[in-house]
This record gives C-alpha cells, structure tokens and sequence, in this order.
C-alpha cells in the first residue's frame, strides 16, 4: 500500500511540478502585463485617482492622455475604484496618497469627508483664472477644482403625461398623491450620489415613511435605475438632466422630458483635489498643476461633456449638439449641506424605511 | 392435499428475447410445493429466466399463478419473493428492519411485524444480530437476512439465486432445511439456481435444464423439463 | 478515505497552511479591524441590523422550503423517467444554472409585467427570482443523488411489492435524506450570499439581505465601515454554522455504493453536434466583436484570461490541498462570501502599502472562494485511487506516470473536464469579486458592461451582456460528465454524498 501511495504521490508531485511550472510561467507573464506592481512612475507624470466611469476604457481619462502628453511632456497615471465612495478608502492608506497626486471625480459632499488628507489650497498660479459659471463659482471651496456638474430631476416619458393621463407633478409633495403610486424610480442613498441627492432635496419636505409607499424601487445605482426607466417600469426616474442629451443621439428626444420642481433642482458638482504631502505640491510636482490647467480648458471642458455626459463648469463651452436640449439650471435647491447633514439623513433613513409589511 | 396436486404455476411459451439470442420456457406446470432446480452451463441465462418471472426483465408469453395470469403485472404486483445473487440488503436499515420490508409494504403492524421478523431470525441463528448494521454482517449472516425478507410476507413463488453461495456446508443446510420447511407450510412453490448442486438436486422435484437448440434453431436456448 | 501518509511532513503542511489562513483571511480581517471604531459594537446589535438579519433568514428559509417542494417530485420523475423529454429539461436546467444572475432579474420582471403585476420590486419579486435560480441547481443536485442508486437495489424494492410511491418513501428517500439535505445546504449558502437579485429586484431598503448591507455600507464612504463590518460578522456567523451543519450532515451520511458502476466510457457520442454549435456560437460572437473598436474585444479577452486560470488554479489549488491534507482549509472560504473576501482583500492588498496586480488578485481571490466547491468534488475522487491497480499496471512494466494515466486519468477525465467548465462559467458571470478591483488596466467583461451602462451606451452594454452568455453558453457544450454503466464491475471504494 505504501509503494502505491509512493506511486500517486510521486505521480502527482511530478504532474503537480510540471503544472506549477506551467503555472508559475502564465503568472508571471499576467503580472509583467499589468502594470503597477513592476511600472515605474514616469519621471514627469501625475498619478490620478479617480472611479471607473472616468478612469476605465472609453473614458475621459483615458481619451485624454496622449493629448495631455504631447502637449505638457507629462505622463498619466490612473488608479480607479468601483465607485466614488471608494476613493475615501484608498486616501485612508498612506502608501496609496503617496502614489497619488490628485483625486478626481469626487463631489463636494466627498471632498468635505476627505479634506484631511487633501491640500486645501486653490493657489496654482496667480494667472489662474478660469471663467467658472457663477453658480459653481459661488459654492467654490479652497482646494476644491470644480470639473463638472450636473442638475438632477426627474426625467419623464412623455406618452405616460398625455392630457387626461397623469399630470406632472409641479412640488415635491406632488409625489405623495395616489396617482404616482409606484410611477418613479429612486436610487438608494446610501448607495447612489444622485440618490443621495434626491432625499436631501426632499429632505425636511417629504417624510421618507411616507415616500415610501410611493416610490417603484430604490435602484442600487444610477445605471440600474435608468435601465429600469428604458424597460418602462415607470414613466419617471431620477437622473441628471443631461440624460436629454442621451434620448437626443436616440432621436427621440422628443419623448422625454424633465420635471421642474417649484423648489428649483439641486445640483452636483464634481471636481478634483490634490493629495496632501510634505512641501506646496504645485511646487514639488509641476505636473499636477500642467494637469489641472489641462482639464480646465474648453476643448477638455467640451471632452468631458461627451466622455462623462456631464454639463462643464466654464463659461463659453461649445457644447454638443445632442446637448442642445439640456436647459441650464434655473434654480438651484441644494447647496453644500455638508456632510453631518447627510450622516444624519443615513442614520435615520435605516430606520424610518423599515417596516414589517411587504 | 388435492389443492397441493393441482397446477398453481403456469408457464406457457414464456420467451426472452434478447438481439442475438432468444431464451425460452416452452412450457411448464408446477404444483404448489414443486422445488425446481435450474440447471445449465454458466452465462446460460438462468439468472435472467428468473428476473424474467420476476417481471425485471421484459418477456413474452404467459405467465399464470393460481389460474391468474400475471405476465402483465409490474414487478411490484407480482407478490414473487427473489432472493438475489448480491443480496442486494438495504445498507440504510439493520438487520431487523430488511427482514421488515416486505411485511411494512404491505401495512402489517408495528408489533406483528417486529414479533414475525424476530421470530424468525432466531430460527436462522440471527438473533444476536437482529440490530447489527447490514455492513457489520458476515457473508452467511447477509444471506439468510436476504432469505428472510423475501419469505417473510409470504409469497406466491420464491426464486432464489444462488442462494447458498460462499456458504459452509453447515450454513447451506441450515438454510436449505429452513427454506423447505417454510415453503411446504405455505405452499409456495420454488425455483432455485445454484452450483452447490447436491443438495439443491436431491431434493428438487423438477429439473429445469438448459439446451442449447443450435444454429438451425438461430441460437435459441431453452430449458425443458428432465 | 484518506490514502495513508503524505510525503509532506506533518510539521511543514500545517506550517503551510497557517501561512495560508494568515494570508487568506487574518492578515485582511485585522487590517480592517484596526481602522474601526467603537460604533463597530452598537451597529452589531443595533435593531435596524438585527431587523436585516431577521429578514434574510426568513427569506432563505422560505425559498428553501419553496424550492424542495418542487424540485424533489420534479427530480424524483426526471430520475425515473428517461425520455428525450426529460434530457431536454435537464439540458434546459444546466443552462439556466450557467445563466448570469441580472439576466434572470431581468426575466422575473419581464414575466410579472407580462401578468399586470404592479409591485414590480418586492420581496415576492426576489423569492420568485431565488426560486427560478436555485430549482435547476437544486433539482439537478436531488437527481444526481438519485441516480447514485444502486438500480438493483431498486429492482429489489420492486420484487418485495413496493410500489413506486412506496420507492421512494421506503428506501430512496431514507437512503438520500442527507444528501439531499447537502444540496439544501448549499442552496442556503447561495442564498444567504445572494447579491444582485436582491439589490436588483428588492425594491430597495428595507427590502435587502445581510449580503446587501454589506455592499450598500461600501458604497458609502468611511462612516459606514463599521455598519458593513458588523453585518460582515453576522453573515460570517451565520456562514458557518450552515456550514458546520453541512459537515456534521455529510459525516452522518450514508455511504452510497459505487459498485455498480463501470469506468466511464472513453469516447465521446456526439461530438460533431457539439463542434457545430461551438462554431456558431463562436460566429455570433465574432460578428461582435468585428464591430467594436478594441475595448470589448479586450474586456472579453481580460474575462476569458481571468476565467482561464481561475479555472486551472482552482483545480491545482484542491490537489495541492489535498496533498497537504487540509481539508479544513479547503472549506473555509465558505465560511464567508464573495463579497466579503473581496472587499477585505481590496482594503488589504489592492490599495495598501504594496499593491498587487488586479489580475493576479482576482485569480487568487476567486481560485479561494471556489476552493470549498472544487474541493468537494475533487477530494472524493482522489480519495478512491485504486492503488492495487496501479501496483498491477507498475508490475506490468508502467512507470508511476505510465500508471497513474493508464489507472487514473480515464477515471478522473471527465470529472476534472467538468469541474473546468463548471469553474469557468462561474467566473466568467462573476461580479462581485471582480468590482472592486477594476482599474482602467483591468476591465473584464462584467464591469466592462456595467461601465457601459454608466455611459448611456446601452447597445454597446447589450452586446456585452449577450457575450457573456454565449460563452458561458459554449462552455456548457463540454460540461457534462460521462455516466457510468449499470450493472458493472464491482469495485471496493464507496462514496458518501
């Protein structure tokens, strides 16, 4: 019996080298492929942070570099996350601010969070100047770049608001009546910005019991909740208003519409920040500055519109014409509520949500 | 007595048929404590004669007990009692609850059952082992478990496979006065393939043999009475 | 049956195996455990938690009983009845298994609109989704476990009168108890780890699983770590007492005779029909890939690399825990979710001091979580090496190689074609252990897609959605195992299920 354990044992040892072999050879070869662990960081280049939408395949990011390159001799590096609220995790790491240089693509409500770890300061350059729209321009936070922004309401089907159909609600209350009983689309807010942004609108003016019973679903993201409104679960969803602009390449734009709450629309800005390190990093690293300028331009500016399908934060941007029938913002609802604001919105949504019926 | 003289099994042109060879039964009357031994070389088919009349495998002709032809029956309505080459013992039960089977198939009580299983494992020298696990037993022991749950319930025709196999001689006579003993109580007659030939020979009533018909008959195998 | 003494001496292999569950689990579990607060402790008991788990128990207990009763007549009659009819619903039940869970949400909800049903987004919704997704599994599980039995046994039932209801009360069901209760099991652990049906189809909050919790705190930014950690303990609590259940089961279970089995056969029927519908789905999928400009045709590559070698390490990962004899080990990451490994690994290893390549996490990262599954499947099977035919074969002049393939491999052929398959396909429909560690460098096909989505390039998402199911699709062509033939030689090893 022993000789025939031998047997299987060597037999397998031998298979098992032979196959570790073979192994070890396609691990080696993946890891030489992917690049951090092996890549050096380019002697001249920034180290961005940002999530996937902005840092993957077809992104802005990505869509930029060779641009950026050619024209500051500056390298880019990306690093992604899942998400936005991903990045909060990577900058509690030391090891990982001190690869990163800037973090881009959070909200305000994420740079307030992370200001600890950031260079709150907007000092580039004295010639630094760009034309911001004034709405962005009055919420500006030291060390904040504003890079996008984007209005949020809910975009409607038409054909579901016809006249003696449903009518469009004009308040936010409007939503509490029987006839948009389970007619819209939210995202969960502690999953989603927008829906995050949706319940701190309503926040003081709806109670969340109550809504309740008349929302479809709280989608977990922005996409799964659009997807939905396409499967024509309900006639409304939340979403930025630059989804106009997606019906517009569909040419049926003139299907969809948005809502214009009486209370105005709030509004999301995105931007990006610098990594705290020792020293002025404007300074120690030219390219972070280079990088900056770069994406506060109107040609990028006009890039990020197509890449991000966000509106852009300067005046006198050419937009698109598919973007031509996304309005500029009225009124703006929410302003920077700050983020106590919104872990006490967390904190009572868990419990004022449960309930034992289904 | 005159019961016991007439005809109870009925086996008219009982046919198997298989692609390259056909295994047939012409005829055949047994009475109701007929013991018969099956005779023929190895691989003939008497294994497969008797899964035929157990209804396990498909077969032609008629097939009656008590003037009631039960060839259409399944398998489960035929009340045939078979006891298996592999003893086929249900490794989930002990010893005691195989005996059971037959008996709790049929909806006979709790108590009866156990008192009649008891009973008769103790004729069978089993009564130390009536808990054991099925793995526990020895070959013997197996055997005689698998001869009880197939007698116990009483059936119309038992068949039996080998049933003495890898037993010793005190054992196979055990065995083989107990089966004789219960089969003339109840009338039942028997249809036996075994090796150990002496035995199952002296006291057979009915030999059943095989022959081989040859090529002009296409490879027909029959067994005919000696 | 474990084969005697392993060449690998006591001391190293435990000592190994110590680095691996540092590794594997303490190393990441601390890391994360060091950054939480004392809040960590009022969310673990608070009542909105408690409330979450109350209702993920309820849910999985419900299904799981939703389930049995439909899936045990429907296995017990697939079993018995072995008509075209029959191979066609298991063939339709193997490719529901391989489906991707947000195609089978997208189903359930078609289907109830289909019917007027307004409350799209319900806990109905999702137990009528859990139920479409576990009766293949579930069903599958109860007939293979039928078909294990000795059919002579069956036939014996027969001749002692029972009738087929009878059968099955008497001796398949009292024989197969436990393993059918081993399917359950791990039709619980799917449940219990089920994500995107739940967040998908829900309704959201509170409408969610401890699984769910677990995301939607990681969304979130750092206050949350400490709500997602405690619903981490629950469901790793959780986790492991079905898991201990499952063992306790399987030791007590009944050790189902193989005998009658024959070696498999070696050739293969209906190869050809296999190659055409391998080609055409190949062609489908060219004609996509032909009109995309490089991106999904490298996400695609990037799934099919990483599906690949989780494929191929999973499998060498059980051998060489099994020759370590760690059998424990083997089991341990189902003691926990993908969702939950993921992310400790993530906090650990993508983003800390060091990082790691995001492939090379993902295989390993995968290869752990599909360690327990192939283990089980793999372990018997090494267990019930026939050394006295290999001595035969190496007294005929075979070297241990010559032998062990001679022996062996015939054996273990198809079983190790279909543990590849089956691993293949699970990874290439994997998320949730992809996610987080996509980068713009690493961008397989799942996330691929759901970047899409975020980018309003819906026919692009489409197309991607629809690869995924043509591939786990041509990977279900070479899934399937060889059966045994009845009544064939004896042999001594038995096996429990």
């Amino acid at each position: 019996m022993q000789g025939s354990q031998a047997i299987v044992t060597l037999t397998l040892m031998k298979s098992f080298r032979f196959s570790a072999l073979i192994g070890i050879a396609i691990v080696i070869s993946s890891v030489l492929g992917s690049c951090s662990f092996f890549s050096k960081k380019a002697p001249l280049g920034v180290s961005i942070l940002t999530y996937s939408s902005l840092g993957s395949k077809g992104g802005f990011l990505r869509a930029v570099e060779p641009v950026f390159l050619a024209e500051t001799g500056c390298a880019l590096k990306v690093e992604s996350t899942m998400g936005a609220a991903q990045v909060l995790s990577y900058l509690e790491e030391p090891g990982a601010r001190e690869r990163i240089d800037v973090v881009m693509g959070i909200d305000e409500l994420l740079f307030e969070r992370a200001q600890s770890y950031l260079y709150l300061s907007s000092e580039v350059s004295p010639d630094f100047k760009p034309e911001y729209k004034s709405f962005v321009k009055a919420r500006s936070k030291a060390g904040f770049f504003p890079v996008d922004y984007g209005a949020l309401s809910f975009i409607y089907r038409k054909e579901a608001f016809k006249p003696g159909l449903l009518k469009l609600p004009s308040k936010l209350t409007d939503l509490l009546k029987p006839e948009y009983r389970k007619k819209f689309i939210l995202q969960d807010p502690r999953a989603s910005s927008p829906g995050m942004l949706f319940f701190l609108f309503s926040d003081g003016i709806l109670k969340i019991s109550d809504l309740r019973k008349q929302w479809l679903t709280l989608a977990p993201s922005w996409d799964a909740s659009y997807k939905m409104f396409l499967a024509h679960d309900a006639p409304m969803v939340w979403s930025y208003l630059s989804s106009l602009a997606y019906h517009a390449t569909q040419h049926d734009e003139a299907q969809y519409g948005y809502v214009d709450f009486e209370e105005g629309l709030p509004l999301q800005i995105e931007g990006m920040s610098v990594i705290n390190k020792v020293g002025n990093p404007f300074k120690e690293n030219p390219c972070i500055e280079k990088w900056i300028r770069f994406v506060l331009t109107k040609p990028m500016q006009a890039k990020l519109v197509e890449k991000q399908w966000m509106m852009p934060v300067l005046e006198g941007v050419t937009l698109p014409d598919y973007f031509k029938g996304v309005p500029e913002i009225k009124k703006v609802a929410v302003g920077n509520e700050g983020i106590s604001r919104v872990d006490s919105l967390v904190n009572r949504f868990g419990k004022e949500v449960q309930s034992d019926s289904w | 007595m005159e019961k016991m003289n007439q005809a109870y099994v009925e086996f008219k042109s009982f046919l198997i048929e298989f692609p390259d060879f056909r295994l047939e039964l012409p005829s055949l009357e047994l009475r109701r404590n007929d013991w018969v031994s099956v005779q023929a070389p190895s691989g003939f088919g008497k294994t497969t004669l008797l899964r035929a009349i157990a209804g396990l495998d498909p077969a032609k002709g008629q097939l009656s007990i008590d003037g009631k032809r039960i060839d259409g029956f399944p398998v489960h309505e035929r009340n045939i009692g078979f006891v298996f080459q592999d003893h086929l013992l249900f490794s989930h039960l002990n010893a005691l609850e195989n005996v059971m089977v037959g008996l709790k198939l049929r909806g006979v009580n709790e108590d009866e059952s156990l008192l009649k299983a008891t009973e008769l494992m103790n004729k069978l020298d089993l009564e130390g082992r009536i808990h054991a696990p099925i793995q526990e037993l020895s070959g013997g022991e197996r055997q005689r478990v698998a001869l009880l749950r197939a007698l116990i319930w009483v059936p119309q025709i038992l068949l039996l496979d080998e049933p003495f196999k890898g037993l010793d001689e005190t054992t196979q006579r055990q065995m083989s006065d107990f089966i004789r003993q219960f089969v003339a109580e109840h009338g039942i007659p028997v249809l036996c393939v075994s090796h150990q030939n002496e035995g199952n020979q002296a006291w057979a009533t009915v030999s059943l043999v095989g022959q081989l018909l040859g090529e002009k008959h296409h490879g027909t195998r029959t067994f005919h009475r000696r | 049956m474990i084969p005697g003494k392993s060449r690998v001496p006591r001391w190293l292999s435990i000592l190994i195996q110590c680095g691996l569950v540092f590794f594997i689990f303490l190393y990441p579990f601390l890391t994360l455990m060091n950054k939480l607060s004392s809040s960590f402790w009022s969310e673990l008991f608070s009542s909105s938690t408690l409330y979450i788990v109350k209702q993920t128990l309820w849910m999985t207990g419900v299904s799981l009983l939703l389930v049995t009763v439909v899936a045990l007549p429907l296995a017990v009659w697939l079993s018995r009845h072995r008509t075209p009819f029959s191979k066609y619903i298991q063939s339709g039940f193997q490719v529901m298994w391989i489906l991707p869970n947000f195609v089978f949400a997208f189903l359930v909800v078609g289907v109830l609109k289909l019917f007027g049903v307004v409350e799209l987004y319900s806990l109905r919704t999702v137990l009528v989704a859990w139920f479409l997704v576990a009766l293949p599994f579930v069903t599958i599980g109860f007939t293979l476990a039928l078909d294990d039995l000795d059919p002579r046994e069956q036939e014996a039932m027969e001749t002692l009168g029972a009738t087929p209801r009878q059968r099955f009360w008497f001796y398949d069901f009292p024989k197969l108890k436990r393993a059918f209760a081993s399917t359950l099991f791990h039709q619980l652990w799917f449940f219990l780890t089920s994500f995107s049906l739940v967040v998908l189809l829900g309704g959201g909050p509170p409408h969610e699983t401890i699984e769910v919790s677990i995301y939607t705190s990681l969304k979130m930014d750092e206050v949350n770590n400490e709500r997602a950690f405690a619903f981490v303990v629950w469901q790793i609590l959780i986790l492991c007492l079905v898991r201990l259940a499952l063992n306790w089961n399987e030791s007590k279970a009944l050790p189902v005779g193989q005998e009658w089995r024959a070696a498999p056969s070696p050739k293969e029927k209906r190869w050809m029909g296999k190659l055409l519908l391998a080609l055409l789905l190949l062609l489908v999928s060219t004609f996509f890939l032909v009109q995309d400009d490089g991106d999904l045709l490298s996400s695609l590559v990037t799934s099919l690399a990483l599906s690949l070698l989780v494929s191929v390490f999973s499998i060498f990962f059980s051998i060489f825990l099994y020759r370590l004899r760690a059998r424990l080990l083997a089991e341990l990451a189902a003691w926990t979710s993908p969702l939950i490994l993921s992310w400790l690994w993530w906090r650990a290893y993508a983003i800390g001091n060091f990082t790691i390549p995001s492939l090379l996490l993902c295989v390993a990262v995968q290869t752990v979580l599909f360690a327990p599954w192939v283990s089980r499947m793999i372990f018997p099977l090494l267990d019930r090496t026939r050394y006295s035919e290999l001595q035969a074969a190496q007294s005929l002049g075979a070297s241990p190689f010559r032998a062990w393939r001679l022996v062996e491999w015939p054996r273990l052929r198809a079983d190790f074609r279909f543990i590849f398959a089956w691993i293949f396909g699970l990874s290439l429909a994997e998320v949730s252990s992809v996610i987080l560690f996509s980068k713009g460098d690493f961008e397989p096909l799942a996330v691929w897609v759901q970047n899409q989505f975020s980018r309003y390039h819906l026919g692009d998402a489409l197309k991607g959605t629809i690869l995924m199911i043509i591939y786990s699709l041509f990977v279900l062509i070479f899934l399937g195992k060889s059966e045994g033939v009845k009544h064939g030689k004896n042999e001594s090893s038995l096996r429990r299920i």
